[in-house]
């Protein structure tokens, strides 16, 4: 039996002189105060790419949150330009960025299909990391991220924006059903007056 | 001081034969005679400050026995790793500089005394490294779990001011962005400082880009002109006895780095890295933090604040008069037990919040005495002696470094605890060191 559960993306990155910070983070740990705990939490080996990591955080102001997280050095190609090269700070250290999706409650138990899930994540990345990129203010708030229901017990993504072949499934099958059951309503009534009619004869 | 306090993640460690081992020795040392006294260190300074390198420098510098020094650093086996690897992707000319800290991570080390008895312990430093972000992005200060990292910094027993090398430069040089760093980029820094009563050491890292074009003392003078900068050093100085100092340090020593136009450094690769004065900053705590506690407590007036000035000014005559050798090797230990039944430890800590030390600083005090009373080589059979011999051999660096750079001095120092001053010059084993960064 699935589990539906909502799952808010995030995304944590430092430009040449701000230092780490989330950038994009679900709205209820925003106004909790609480979205630092995203970069304390999703530390890894630098500016490498990471398997997803499953980490479960217990916080006061916002309670307990799952975050599923994955690095990717950062690079020009992340700004729209080619050809990548990587993004260094201010003191010539190469930096990475941090993705991710945060799940209200204890989710250790995740599932092994939510890779689709979080590249979606890559998106949010090349709409706001040219933007940060040039930011220069330390009070700016992260942007809010919007939620993406998934199954956690199924094991796969419930996509709500799937593929255009995906989506046109289920409605022919749903148009196919009515005529099939006519279809057998006629035959069986058919048999019905053929029977009655043999046994009156 | 060091009240109850959250810890923060620690390098991971898993059991084996080796740390086993240590584990015993520390044991043992402990039952030959006092106990380990823990000094929490921390690093103050913006993102790009050189927290982590500086501490990744220090450790190389002093994980191995050097002849000029007293003692060695000694960590557990996933902490050394972590640190030797930051190190050696410092010193590679052909890697990148280490990821800016992302993660709060708690460091611990002791100071080992290498004796042919063995080796003792007798000092441990706790250390904090953590996102420089933390103290100049008012979100993250909002944050739950950076709270307690800030009460941490607030009530450590000593802070390190680490002041970025370049800004200094370009300050030494009236450009704007030097004043700029000063007023703004550090002022986070400077309220947590502004607000804690320890020893304070500056630490001008990057050392390398000013040596040869500007000397310490252009630096303490320029500093001391910037107006900020002058009024936090008068305003601590009528506030607490704590010494303020100023250290030049380079975590990989001239020739290896070279500053570019947009700001970067770039290894060179001229060179083997070879860190200038990294160990200052961390000998000098605990000579600092006994001088500073001790003076408090006399500060703290009453009862047992005259008791204190009295002991200091018993033992300065005393050496004065050579009486100390005369009454035998004792006398400093009788004092020290007179004085404290006489005042309970516990009727003053409340008035003066300066415990932890204060059994020690009394100690160092008679100890230095006995020393200028006869100078001589020490015996160490016990982490009791290994101690005295530390915070003994630590007084005398850090006299030697105020000699040669008296400009590193920005409140305080060793001459106004005088027994410190002349116990450190007395004559005696003293081991030599390399000359002060210019």
């Amino acid at each position: 039996v699935s589990t539906e559960a909502q799952a808010w993306p995030f995304i944590v990155a430092r430009n040449a002189t701000l230092d780490w910070r989330p950038i994009l983070a679900p709205p209820f740990l925003i106004d909790a105060h609480a979205d630092y705990l995203l970069v304390t939490e999703t530390s890894g080996p630098g500016p490498e790419l990471t398997k997803p990591s499953v980490t479960v955080v217990k916080s006061a102001r916002a309670g307990t949150i799952t975050i599923v997280y994955s690095s990717i050095p950062a690079t020009t190609e992340l700004l729209g330009r080619q050809p990548a090269e990587p993004l260094l700070d201010h003191f010539g250290r190469p930096l990475h960025v941090v993705e991710g999706l945060v799940l209200r409650g204890d989710h250790r138990a995740l599932p092994s299909g939510l890779q689709p899930t979080l590249d979606r994540v890559r998106t949010e990345t090349l709409r706001l990391l040219t933007a940060f990129w040039n930011e220069e203010d330390e009070a700016a708030p992260p942007a809010p991220s919007q939620p993406i229901p998934i199954s956690t017990a199924a094991q796969r993504t419930a996509a709500p924006a799937p593929p255009h072949d995906e989506q046109q499934g289920p409605k022919r099958t749903g148009r196919m059903a009515l005529p099939l059951l006519l279809v057998v309503v006629v035959a069986l009534g058919a048999a019905v007056w053929w029977w009655w009619s043999a046994r009156t004869a | 001081m060091a009240p109850e306090h959250q810890e923060f993640h620690q390098p991971r460690s898993e059991p084996d034969v080796g740390d086993e081992v240590a584990a015993g020795e520390v044991a043992e040392s402990n039952v030959l005679g006092g106990e380990v006294r823990t000094f929490e260190v921390h690093a103050l300074g913006p993102t790009g400050a050189g927290k982590t390198v500086f501490m990744a420098s220090l450790y190389k510098r002093l994980n191995i026995k050097r002849p000029e020094l007293p003692f060695f650093l000694k960590s557990d086996y996933s902490t050394g790793l972590e640190l030797n690897h930051t190190y050696n992707q410092i010193a590679n000319p052909d890697e990148k500089w280490p990821s800016p800290t992302q993660q709060i991570m708690e460091w611990s080390f002791t100071a080992c005394v290498p004796t042919p008895a063995g080796d003792f312990e007798p000092v441990r430093y706790t250390y904090l490294d953590y996102p420089g972000g933390v103290l100049t992005n008012p979100r993250a200060m909002q944050d739950e779990r950076i709270r307690p990292l800030i009460g941490r910094l607030q009530s450590a027993d000593a802070l390190l001011v680490l002041l970025d090398g370049q800004r200094v430069m370009e300050l030494l040089r009236d450009e704007r962005s030097g004043s700029r760093y000063l007023e703004l980029e550090i002022t986070s820094s400077l309220e947590i400082l502004q607000q804690s009563r320890c020893p304070v050491h500056f630490v001008v890292t990057k050392w390398d880009l000013l040596e040869g074009h500007h000397t310490l003392e252009e630096a303490h003078d320029r500093l001391m002109k910037h107006h900020d900068f002058a009024d936090l050093i008068a305003s601590k100085t009528s506030d607490t006895t704590a010494p303020i100092r100023l250290f030049p340090v380079s975590a990989v020593g001239p020739g290896f780095a070279e500053l570019q136009p947009s700001g970067e450094m770039t290894k060179v690769g001229a060179h083997h890295p070879k860190p200038v004065n990294v160990e200052l900053p961390l000998v000098s705590v605990v000579p600092d933090t006994l001088h500073f506690v001790y003076l408090e407590a006399e500060n703290s007036g009453g009862a047992y604040g005259r008791g204190m000035s009295k002991l200091r000014e018993q033992l300065e005559a005393l050496d004065e008069s050579g009486k100390l050798q005369r009454w035998g090797k004792n006398a400093g230990k009788a004092v020290r037990v007179a004085l404290l039944k006489k005042f309970p430890k516990q009727a003053w800590v409340a008035r003066v919040n300066i415990d932890p030390h204060i059994e020690e600083a009394i100690r160092h005090i008679v100890n230095l005495a006995k020393h200028l009373d006869a100078p001589h080589a020490r015996k160490i059979v016990n982490l009791r002696d290994a101690l005295d011999e530390l915070s003994l051999q630590f007084t005398q660096i850090l006299s030697a470094f105020e000699e040669a750079e008296p400009a590193s001095v920005l409140a305080g120092g060793l001459a106004d605890f005088p027994l410190a001053h002349r116990a450190a010059n007395a004559a005696g084993p003293r081991r030599e060191r390399n000359g002060p960064a210019r």
